[in-house]
């Protein structure tokens, strides 16, 4: 239950918040205001979570929709984007398990979504199927800094994300994962960690995607 | 923190310290320590940098644009989801939904005509009987005296006896 006090806070505090409770009040500009105003942040979140820009359009719709179906239900009682990256973690990880019970049934390897902490190069190969040399020479630098991402687990990619995305604070981050700030912070060192070991090559030597392999 | 997590090492803590530097993450005292400390030990400057590269790198993460396009089809799903029937939402039936006082109104209707059957049925069921045994209990004396009831019918035959013949007396 969210206090008066909590909700007339970011009623105050956040523009966005007074949108969506225009939204509550079958606003329909107001609704299609926040989509526009949310619809590159979502997608650019879900689409370095999940790998795939066609999957993280259909999820980023789908966070939208149950937006708009609780918005009678709708209480601020926080930045109008923590409760927006709160469903669009939810809607991830279901998706997520989704995929995980279909692969169980298909009996097939888990796939750079729900693997963690694979090498790049194992990354390139299951991506491409050519060998791996050959599949780093054609990368950018960010294609290997999205294959690094990859190599975290799903909530170590979420809290980088709306860290380096959304520039939340480990408060926001935990209340959108629904999980305490001391663990988002040592989620973030781990996240963090595993990034700088999977990256070092570039990071020691200066090497770029093509010297590796 | 999770209670179930193993027990952070030394090199753990420091990776969480520098990284909530990083992330301005740390109070006033807290930087302090750390900046002095970065100021006197390289190996905890060197590891700094090596997380700031990694950080750096991240930028290297593009963001996605969407166009007109994605914000019309929401906004439509969203208009679908108003224009679709109640039943279809819920699963539930329409009137329901729209007029629930029609829930109590019917209730209360239902009770009041199963008190109304449960009382006035049985009410007029006795009525019946009583009407079809009133005639026996109005001429009890007479049926308690005859046999049958042709012979009593017979009985209210004013020409039972005929005329009786003058002068007889």
């Amino acid at each position: 239950m969210i206090s008066d006090t909590t909700a007339e806070k970011y009623t105050q505090l956040d523009p966005d918040v007074r949108l969506m409770l225009r939204v509550r009040d079958d606003n329909a500009a107001a609704f299609e205001k926040l989509v526009a105003q949310y619809q590159n942040r979502l997608v650019t979140v879900l689409h370095h979570l999940v790998g795939s820009r066609d999957q993280a359009d259909d999820l980023a719709q789908e966070v939208f929709m149950r937006v708009f179906r609780a918005r009678k239900r709708y209480q601020p009682g926080s930045r109008f984007s923590t409760w927006l990256f709160t469903i669009a973690n939810n809607v991830a990880s279901n998706a997520r398990r989704g995929l995980a019970r279909r692969k169980e049934i298909q009996l097939r390897p888990a796939d750079t979504q729900v693997s963690s902490a694979l090498s790049l190069e194992e990354l390139a190969k299951e991506a491409s199927g050519l060998m791996p040399s050959r599949q780093l020479d054609k990368l950018e630098l960010s294609d290997v800094v999205q294959l690094a991402m990859q190599s975290l687990n799903e909530r170590q990619r979420m809290a980088v994300l709306l860290c380096k995305f959304e520039g939340m604070s480990y408060v926001e981050i935990a209340e959108s994962m629904e999980m305490s700030p001391p663990a988002i912070k040592s989620l973030l060192s781990r996240a963090r960690v595993n990034l700088k070991t999977v990256l070092e090559p570039y990071l020691s030597d200066g090497r770029r995607p093509a010297d590796i392999g | 923190m999770n209670e179930h997590e193993p027990t952070p090492t030394s090199d753990e803590v420091i990776d969480a310290e520098l990284t909530a530097y990083l992330d301005g993450e740390v109070d006033d005292a807290e930087r302090a320590a750390i900046e002095t400390r970065l100021s006197n030990d390289a190996a905890y400057r060197e590891r700094l940098q090596g997380h700031q590269a990694s950080l750096d790198l991240l930028d290297e993460l593009t963001g996605c644009e969407t166009d007109e396009s994605f914000t019309r089809g929401t906004v439509a799903m969203a208009a679908a989801h108003l224009e679709r029937p109640a039943t279809a939402r819920h699963g539930i039936p329409g009137w329901m939904v729209h007029r629930p006082w029609l829930i109590w109104a019917t209730a209360i209707a239902a009770s009041l005509l199963c008190g109304y059957a449960g009382l006035a049925i049985p009410t007029r069921i006795a009525h019946r009987h009583a009407e079809k045994e009133f005639a026996l209990i109005k001429n009890y004396q007479l049926y308690y005296d005859v046999d049958s009831v042709e012979f009593l019918k017979l009985l209210d035959d004013p020409n039972l006896f005929g005329e009786e013949p003058d002068g007889l007396l």
